[in-house]
């Protein structure tokens, strides 16, 4: 083959030439300024941007924190008792929930949705029933969507993008609307909500899942531990970067499951996991063979990039459950630019392709964070 | 081919010593601006990636300036940020100002059906590194094994990307035509 274009592709070659110059004259180039004295500053101002459009965010709801979560469901140590067979467990701060077996996790449109759909054109949405991923931490584009939209309390999104699901709001975080207990119908779609423990259940459902409006509901427990083995408040959830009680990975020669536990670091006086997941079987036994060998020392870091007066906003603890060491807990660190890396309390661990990408599963996600992690664990 | 060397780690450089790093990036700012705004459709993601990747080049000045593959390595980490951000974007969407936005993707009645028109709405349907291949090629004229040292790919995956692309194109313009 040569790079000879084909005659009778000369029309889009053209086409494509004709179209990349022309959309590269119409860019006003923008000053770079790489000098040191700037370098300095970029990424620091860059980052704050950042937290300053989260923020932002968060204020441009209605707040509803201050508002007393309402009664329990019903108190425990353990999670309840659930059908396993016909259904999975799905946990968020202080509750743990009982959904269909086929309702996957995605995530819900949000008040940008106009960013990616328009009304009449395709849906680029989940379409099947889901549990929604939490969206503490996902940005959300501060652009102002027009469309005819339902009234509150459905969400500020064209009902032609439902889809039935069920989401969760953690009435103590100050960018969740606290919406009032109860039933609201719209055009053959029912919201219906219930607040359990610290968080307020809201499950979206049509004409045929309505019929999973109590199951799921009623399932709702307020646990400590949720089914996988999270703890549903941990010390992985402060503000600094904290290290588990030690023990020696390199010891650790088998583990018949790995609850992986995610948590948002806002302190640990209120539930903060996030989303939680079961490792068994060869995936376990590659998470903990990818820690293992990962080079000792911690990373991938690059602190020059960010502000060091902050140090990310979530954690994951790996619970691992092992024939011969028992239950131990190794803290991850992977969304910001130092503190990066697997800690067993004896050695922090790089993160590498071959561990980090394999905790991520599930109701555990990679919302953003730091390049170099990112590249690692995406 | 041509062979991208990645800089050692420990080619640092102490900033102050990078005596022709600014002039490099006076002449080289703005078409590396213009490469980067045409993987991404956005003229200040265009000037993030390219600050980016300037900021990594910045400390392997010396060493990627001894080599002479500067311009690679800068275009390298253009298109792998892209690829990076493209990722992240599908979960994450931030726009600083929606009036602009809607000027600019309002569309232009003067050229409005045209053969280019067709192509760049191709293109910013094109997944990173498909629409890198494809600036690389018809923006840059970049052979194929040039194109493959940019994106990290045999040459046989560069020249894979831009023939799709061009059969696509291609499906699309004749379909118009009917």
């Amino acid at each position: 083959m040569t790079d000879a274009p084909d005659p009778r592709d000369a029309r889009a070659e053209q086409a494509f030439r004709d179209a990349l110059a022309r959309e590269a004259d119409r860019l006003e180039p923008a000053p770079l300024d790489l000098s040191p004295r700037r370098r300095r500053w970029l990424v620091p101002a860059a980052a704050a941007a950042v937290l300053v459009l989260v923020a932002g965010l968060g204020l441009s709801a209605v707040v509803g924190g201050d508002d007393e979560p309402g009664p329990v469901a019903a108190d425990g140590d353990t999670a309840p008792d659930l059908d396993v067979r016909d259904v999975r467990s799905v946990s968020y701060r202080d509750v743990t929930v009982a959904v269909p077996g086929d309702w996957d996790s995605a995530s819900a449109p949000g008040s940008d949705w106009c960013s990616s759909a328009e009304p009449g054109g395709p849906n680029p949405f989940a379409t099947a029933p889901y549990v929604a991923y939490d969206a503490t931490n996902t940005a959300v584009a501060m652009i102002a969507c027009t469309a005819e939209v339902p009234p509150a309390p459905f969400d500020q999104v064209p009902a032609e993008f439902w889809a039935p699901h069920l989401s969760f709001a953690d009435l103590r975080s100050q960018s969740s609307e606290a919406l009032v207990d109860g039933t609201a119908t719209y055009r053959g779609w029912t919201l219906t909500t219930r607040t359990v423990g610290t968080v307020q259940l809201r499950l979206l459902t049509d004409a045929a899942t309505a019929g999973d409006i109590e199951p799921i509901l009623d399932s709702a427990r307020v646990v400590e531990r949720t089914p996988e083995g999270c703890d549903t408040t941990s010390p992985a959830q402060s503000v600094e970067f904290v290290r588990p009680p030690a023990f020696d990975i390199t010891e650790v020669q088998e583990v018949s499951s790995i609850a992986v536990c995610q948590y948002l670091r806002q302190g640990t006086d209120a539930p903060g996991l996030m989303g939680s997941a079961l490792l068994e079987g060869d995936e376990a036994a590659a998470v903990l063979d990818g820690i293992r060998s990962a080079p000792v020392g911690g990373g991938p870091d690059t602190p020059e990039t960010c502000l060091d007066t902050q140090s990310g906003t979530e954690a994951i603890v790996l619970r691992l459950t092992s024939p011969d060491a028992g239950e131990r807990d190794v803290y991850v660190y992977y969304d910001w630019c130092f503190g990066n890396g697997f800690d067993d309390g004896t050695e922090r661990r790089e993160l590498t392709r071959d561990s980090c990408p394999l905790i991520f599963t599930d109701r555990v996600i990679l919302h953003g964070g730091s390049s170099a992690p990112f590249a690692r664990c995406d | 081919m041509d062979v991208l060397q990645e800089p050692s780690p420990d080619a640092g450089l102490d900033p102050g010593s990078s005596t022709d790093f600014e002039p490099w990036l006076l002449a080289r700012g703005p078409a590396l601006q213009r490469f980067a705004h045409l993987l991404t459709g956005n003229p200040t993601d265009a000037a993030d990636l390219v600050q980016e990747a300037l900021s990594r080049a910045y400390p392997r000045w010396a060493s990627l300036r001894g080599s002479d593959t500067v311009e690679a390595y800068v275009r390298r980490s253009i298109v792998n940020a892209s690829i990076s951000r493209w990722r992240k974007d599908r979960r994450l969407v931030v726009v600083d100002d929606p009036e602009p936005l809607v000027r600019e993707h309002a569309p232009d009645p003067a050229a409005a059906h045209s053969d280019a028109d067709r192509a760049w709405e191709l293109v910013q349907t094109l997944p990173p590194q498909q629409r890198a291949a494809v600036v690389l090629r018809f923006y840059e004229d970049l052979a194929f094994a040039q194109i493959a040292v940019v994106l990290d790919c045999p040459e046989s995956t560069a020249r894979s990307h831009v023939h799709r692309a061009i059969a696509a194109l291609r499906t699309r313009l004749e379909s118009t035509d009917d």
